[in-house]
């Protein structure tokens, strides 16, 4: 489905806050347990976060 | 989806935490969206987003984690780290929990692969992304598992339950 980001996110903006709070909570969570070694969960898919967070921006510059 | 990535290793974890190694179970439980990579980079978005290459590689398949369990094994027995066949266990556990959570989408996984190709499940959440965000039944039971790993959790951290 394609999407106008910027409508999408204010039309949604409840989802998106919930969304948000559960995984920083999840995060919170995983840091709790795992402390510094969170990073090596993190790291290898930092990658592939950045390239979908770029493709957010373009898509939000259209 | 939160409860294939997250959510339900944690509840895993919390009910069996002298049996699994966390770290591993959640590197498992990410390792099948590698392949999520070809659909970041492409052009356009496919009018059906049942046909992308995202879920449909050998990544999403049991198969895979069931043949990587023994070599994961060796390898960290090779290198002598310790719990070795914990943390082996653990990351394959994590990588079909994540398939098999992820069967309960519109697109169904390649659970009987290399003998089928079909896609199995049950169609519960739906798999376009954006759908996905703003689906009540979908934050319903996200919401409902998370709620579950921060009990499981809570009560381990506050002493009134040691796990099995």
């Amino acid at each position: 489905m394609r999407v106008n980001l910027k409508k999408w996110i204010r039309a949604n903006k409840a989802y998106v806050a919930i969304w948000i709070l559960m995984g920083l909570i999840v995060l919170g969570l995983v840091i709790y347990e795992l402390g510094i070694y969170t990073l090596v969960v993190i790291i290898p898919f930092l990658s592939l976060f950045i390239i979908a967070m770029v493709r957010m921006v373009q898509e939000l510059r259209k | 989806m939160m409860i294939a990535h997250a959510t339900i290793p944690l509840i895993l974890y919390g009910l069996f935490p002298n049996h699994i190694s966390l770290l591993a179970l959640l590197l498992g439980s990410g390792a099948p969206n590698f392949d999520v990579l070809p659909t970041l980079l492409r052009k356009k978005t496919p009018k059906n987003a049942l046909t992308e290459f995202h879920a449909a590689s050998v990544l999403h398949t049991p198969f895979f984690y069931l043949i990587l369990l023994p070599f994961v094994y060796l390898l960290l027995d090779y290198f002598t780290v310790a719990s070795s066949l914990t943390i082996a266990i653990s990351f394959s556990i994590g990588g079909i929990l994540h398939i098999l959570m992820e069967c309960f989408d519109e697109k169904g996984r390649l659970l009987l692969y290399p003998f089928s190709k079909k896609f199995y499940g049950i169609p519960v959440f739906p798999y376009d992304f954006w759908t996905y965000l703003t689906s009540k039944k979908t934050l319903a039971i996200e919401g409902l598992f998370f709620v579950i790993a921060c009990t499981v959790l809570t009560l381990r951290w506050a002493g009134l339950y040691a796990g099995f």
